[in-house]
């Protein structure tokens, strides 16, 4: 069976769930940016010849539109059984409540994208692909189940580990580049006090940062938290100018040399950890 | 009786025993929205998705005939309608409004599931963009610049060749990609005889295309060659009344790298034939354009274009400088300078600046 997804998050946790049932791959490559990806007509057929196709949804990955329609896979397309927006059942954040437009920034309508950093949206994630892969393949269901309880069970275990390293800095606001962590923060009990970027999708000025600087220091805020994907150039000065430290943390399952989800939240959580204390 | 029936009761009866049932939702989850209450887009209430994108274009050029010269004009906008009509049928209308007018630039339904002789086709009915080239179906706001390459302009169309008819679409069962567009246009208005067309493909009526397209990954990176044919019946003037073919062959590379950065290289090249009345007129052009992607939002392209016209004497070369700072996924600034030699003006400078803005969800196949 070939399962696609389009981001490697979405891959591992359906790596997760199939063991060696399918071929997992994900369109995006680790370290690219989610919200920008070219669609290849390599891409076209590893979309056609999908069983299942899994996309993050609430409109982050809209590339994946033109790889659906060029692919021509009925199996595949929106209300197909091996269609899955693994944000269905995910309990959104930051949805928008007065109108949005571009004076907002890339702000999604849906709320805010990146639910994928908080381990227990993972397995919401997870279940969700569970309902596909056992419609889709009902002779590997009971396998589907099984592994789908230990993904669930590894993550309540090791959410106790995480929780631990993260309970000292409980309460304690960060600085991040892209509004991107409102999930982690939430589960975790962290406050994001601001951003590189002035709005969402929106490059740093020298303003905006002058300005969160001085926040930064009125409010004793000194920890700097970035995906590994942007340039540190202005995370660096405003560590700097705040007294604190910059954590460069995966952006990516792959990325920083990560290789499953379970490694992926041990490097956030170690990152965050490093630069809140 | 009763030996044949009572393992048929105990099968019913143990059966629901031995279904795997559905694990329950985590506690984490909620339940999904109804479709009344999702907030994507509209796309809840049946209506199609909507978008506008606007291109203001300025031109600077040392070409004092230009009527645009110096100039800051509204050249364009776009209006786009798309939606599934029915299961696995999409229709996509795109309306310009230049110069003063509204007209349909695009008007088409997509099969995407068609099976002809065991066969699964995608068809494409309408008004349409022909499947020939690599970026004939590409919208303005969708180039990697802002003038096209002068062997398109020259060879195929102002903007793109287009017509009213259909294709068929085939993508091989392979491992790589491999597709193949057959199709038959009219053009969207009458032709009048008499007079050599300005440029393009100048086909009269109808006419006929095929595409066979295909990629590899190599590496890191991806390898695109395509071939294209399109053919028909020339406009008459002078002395020649033709068949024309239009041939090509295209080419791109790209290699992308971390957040959005990208290396592509693009090259096509183009022959154009007019045989008829004992004659043959034999025009070819190309261009080889490199474009560095630094982030989602800046890229820096170089272009080379040499091209003779069908219906002109000489060749236009050019060496072109783009570059471009994308403010949103569909917003964004360009500036295009370029430097050549054309018949009658040797040298010349042209500089143009482009001004992109779009709303609304909007979608095109394959960029």
């Amino acid at each position: 069976m070939e399962v696609i997804t389009t981001t490697p998050e979405l891959a591992a946790i359906a790596r997760e769930l199939t063991g060696n049932l399918a071929t997992v791959t994900a369109l995006a490559k680790p370290e690219a940016n989610y919200h920008q990806v070219d669609a290849k007509p390599s891409d076209v057929v590893r979309v056609a010849h999908a069983d299942v196709f899994i996309r993050c949804g609430m409109d982050l990955d809209m590339w994946a539109d033109a790889l659906l329609g060029s692919a021509r896979n009925a199996k595949v397309q929106k209300g197909a059984p091996g269609y899955v927006d693994a944000s269905t059942r995910v309990r959104k954040m930051e949805v928008p409540t007065g109108g949005v437009n571009g004076a907002s920034g890339d702000v999604h309508a849906a709320g805010n994208p990146h639910y994928w950093f908080d381990p227990k949206d993972a397995v919401v994630v997870a279940y969700e692909i569970l309902l596909a892969l056992r419609t889709v393949d009902k002779a590997h269901a009971a396998a589907y189940d099984a592994n789908y309880k230990r993904f669930s069970d590894e993550i309540t275990a090791r959410l106790v580990g995480w929780e631990r390293t993260l309970a000292p800095f409980k309460g304690q606001s960060f600085v991040a580049y892209h509004d991107e962590w409102v999930y982690f923060a939430s589960r975790f009990g962290l406050t994001s006090f601001g951003f590189l970027e002035p709005k969402p999708g929106i490059p740093p000025s020298g303003g905006h940062v002058t300005d969160l600087i001085q926040r930064m220091k009125a409010s004793h805020v000194r920890a700097v938290v970035m995906g590994s994907i942007y340039s540190t150039k202005y995370a660096d000065l405003v560590a700097r100018e705040a007294g604190g430290k910059v954590a460069v943390v995966p952006y990516s399952v792959g990325g920083l040399g990560t290789r499953t989800y379970f490694d992926y939240i041990d490097a956030i959580v170690a990152g965050f950890a490093k630069a809140l204390r | 009786m009763i030996k044949w029936l009572t393992p048929l009761v105990v099968a019913l009866v143990a059966a629901p025993v031995f279904a795997q049932e559905t694990p329950p939702p985590p506690p984490d989850a909620v339940t999904p929205a109804p479709a009344a209450q999702a907030n994507t887009n509209n796309r809840y209430l049946l209506l199609p998705d909507i978008s506008f994108i606007s291109d203001t274009r300025g031109l600077f050029t040392s070409d004092k005939n230009n009527p645009n010269r110096n100039k800051f004009v509204f050249d364009s906008g776009e209006l786009a309608i798309q939606s599934f009509v029915y299961p696995g049928i999409k229709q996509d209308a795109f309306i310009v409004f230049a110069n003063g007018e509204a007209g349909v630039e695009e008007g088409f339904v997509t099969v995407q599931n068609l099976k002809i002789a065991h066969l699964p086709f995608s068809a494409v009915v309408g008004r349409r963009k022909a499947p020939f080239g690599r970026t004939n179906q590409l919208h303005p706001h969708s180039w990697s610049y802002i003038e096209p390459p002068t062997v398109l302009k020259n060879l195929v169309a102002e903007e793109s060749l287009t017509g009213d008819g259909a294709y068929l679409s085939y993508l091989f069962p392979t491992k790589q990609f491999l597709q193949l567009d057959a199709g038959f246009f009219g053009q969207p208005e009458a032709v009048a005889d008499g007079t050599a067309p300005e440029s393009g493909a100048g086909f009269k009526d109808t006419f006929s295309t095929v595409r066979l397209w295909a990629s590899t990954k190599t590496g890191s990176g991806e390898l695109e060659l395509g071939g294209s044919d399109a053919r028909g019946k020339g406009v008459s003037y002078g002395t020649l009344s033709p068949q024309n073919t239009l041939q090509g062959l295209d080419l791109t590379y790209r290699n992308g790298a971390k957040d959005s950065q990208r290396v592509m290289l693009r090259s096509e090249y183009l022959t154009h034939e007019q045989r008829g009345s004992g004659q043959r007129v034999k025009t070819s052009g190309y261009y080889v354009f490199l474009d560095k992607r630094f982030s989602p939002l800046r890229s820096l392209g170089l272009r080379y274009d040499n091209s003779s016209s069908p219906y002109a004497a000489g060749r236009e070369t050019s060496v072109s400088l783009i570059q471009t700072h994308q403010l949103t996924e569909q917003t964004y600034l360009r500036l295009q300078a370029s430097h050549g030699d054309r018949p009658g003006q040797k040298g010349f400078n042209e500089l143009r600046l482009q001004w992109v803005w779009g709303v609304g969800p909007h979608t095109h196949n394959l960029e």
